[in-house]
């Protein structure tokens, strides 16, 4: 298989895009990435991003409600595709097998000698 | 919630975002950048919020938000097409070497050949004509009778220019132009060198930059102004200002110190040189000559008038000089003298024998440039 090779910002926002469910659009995403992680990113890098994740087909879009602080205009509301969904899981299984290869923290002492 | 609802986002911003931003995704951007700027009025004030609300507006200019004019999908399928074309091109090419060097080669030859006809003309045609005072000098030019017909010179009696500040009035600076190639011996060696020698407001009148020295050097009769190309070729690294070189004229020697260089011309004259002496020390300025003699030798003789002058006022005075000339000389009577603004010598090339341009006229130049487009176009069709 050829491998989804996601990028470190593509995989928190595609993440953050899962966890919001139904409600994931631009500001809400930026907000839940703040919250979550502290991390400030901005607010056209995370639109590029989902954008990009939605041309390459982990994420599918569906224009919302509107609200009064957007000015009566429409939400982009985002949820994650199946390939989305794979996408997270191999990434994840590979993380995990590749940490389970690091060798148990121990003290050695002989470099220091 | 309507409190904050009287405030509004900037409006050059949001202006500027709705004109470039793709209408397909202008409706969420701009709805995200709406809710962040109430958030950020909430939180930290109008002013933070609107200088914000312009960041996000520039952040959001990325390629992906532009408007184009066409659809993606219409690019894309234009891109497949185009792609497509050039393979084949290329395949071509490759299948028939003898004929692609022919047209290769030949196209090359073709653009070859209309660049160098580009940059004759052009040679003729912009050289100089950055001069800042293009517009207030004049050249003195007289017409007589000819064997066929009237005939204008360039150039007028070298005596003239003396009478000129008399009967001339309010002409602001003069100079006489006599080109002369004498040998320059420096160091041993001999060099033939075209040279101008020139009065020293020559240097008032036309614009140089200097590399070395400073422009009224030739106030001194023994020094020159050499260009940046004869500095480097006879001095190399050496400080060129102060060496010594001399000129031999007529068999005459005459030792002169470099007094200056000029910087690279890039088409600020008018002339062709390599290094520029005061007329006052050429050997033909020395000699004792029969008052005849000195109004039958002839140089291009320039006036500069002062800003918005006009040249009318100087018929009277063109008239007495015609008439004085015509008195000390009558074997070669001048029917009248005439000014030709510097900025037309080009244009009058056929017309002014003997003059500064004198040497391609009109007709060959539009034969070279039509040669040149002609061949350009058939190697085209090709």
């Amino acid at each position: 298989m050829k491998g989804y090779h996601l990028g470190e910002l593509e995989e928190l926002i595609l993440l953050t895009v899962g966890i919001l469910d139904q409600e994931a659009y631009g500001v809400a995403v930026l907000e839940e990435i703040k919250n979550q992680t502290g991390r400030k990113v901005n607010i056209s890098a995370i639109h590029t991003v989902l954008s990009r994740l939605e041309d390459k087909g982990f994420l599918k879009s569906h224009m919302g409600g509107a609200t009064e602080e957007r000015g009566g205009r429409r939400k982009r509301l985002f949820t994650l595709s199946a390939t989305g969904r794979s996408a997270i899981e191999e990434v994840k299984s590979l993380r995990n097998k590749l940490y389970d290869q690091l060798p148990p923290l121990a003290l050695d002492f002989s470099h220091g000698q | 919630m309507d409190s904050k609802l009287k405030h509004h986002p900037p409006k050059w911003p949001d202006r500027f975002l709705e004109f470039y931003c793709n209408p397909n995704r202008l409706e969420q951007i701009q709805g995200d950048a709406y809710e962040l700027f109430y958030m950020d009025l909430e939180e930290k004030g109008l002013r933070f919020a609107q200088f914000r609300f312009a960041i996000h507006v520039l952040s959001f200019f990325r390629w992906r938000n532009i408007k184009r004019t066409k659809s993606t999908y219409h690019t894309f399928s234009q891109g497949a097409m185009l792609k497509n074309y050039f393979k084949i091109g290329w395949r071509n090419l490759i299948k028939q070497k003898g004929i692609t060097f022919i047209s290769v080669f030949g196209l090359a030859c073709a653009v070859g050949c209309c660049m160098v006809a580009y940059l004759f003309i052009a040679q003729i045609w912009f050289r100089g004509l950055n001069q800042p005072n293009k517009d207030e000098i004049y050249q003195l030019t007289y017409t007589a009778e000819g064997e066929n017909g009237l005939v204008t010179y360039g150039s007028v009696a070298e005596p003239i220019s003396e009478l000129i500040p008399e009967k001339l009035n309010q002409v602001q600076n003069q100079t006489r132009v006599l080109r002369d190639f004498p040998i320059l011996i420096y160091n041993n060696e001999s060099y033939q060198q075209r040279s101008i020698y020139i009065d020293p407001a020559f240097m008032e009148m036309f614009t140089y930059r200097m590399d070395y020295g400073f422009a009224g050097a030739l106030k001194d009769q023994d020094q020159v102004i050499l260009t940046h190309e004869l500095s480097e070729k006879l001095f190399g690294d050496t400080h060129p200002i102060g060496q010594e070189l001399e000129l031999v004229v007529n068999g005459e020697e005459k030792l002169y110190k470099v007094g200056g260089v000029l910087a690279e011309l890039n088409d600020m004259d008018m002339f062709n040189f390599d290094l520029l002496v005061n007329i006052e020390s050429h050997p033909y300025s020395t000699e004792d000559m029969s008052l005849e003699d000195e109004w039958n030798s002839e140089l291009w003789t320039f006036i500069q008038l002062n800003k918005g002058q006009d040249i009318s006022q100087f018929n009277s005075g063109l008239q007495e000089l015609t008439d004085i000339q015509n008195q000390i000389n009558p074997d070669k009577p001048y029917l009248n003298m005439g000014l030709v603004a510097y900025s037309d010598l080009i244009y009058k090339v056929d017309e002014i024998e003997n003059g500064v341009r004198d040497f391609l006229g009109l007709g060959p130049q539009i034969l070279l440039g039509s040669i040149g487009l002609f061949i350009l176009i058939l190697a085209v069709f090709n």
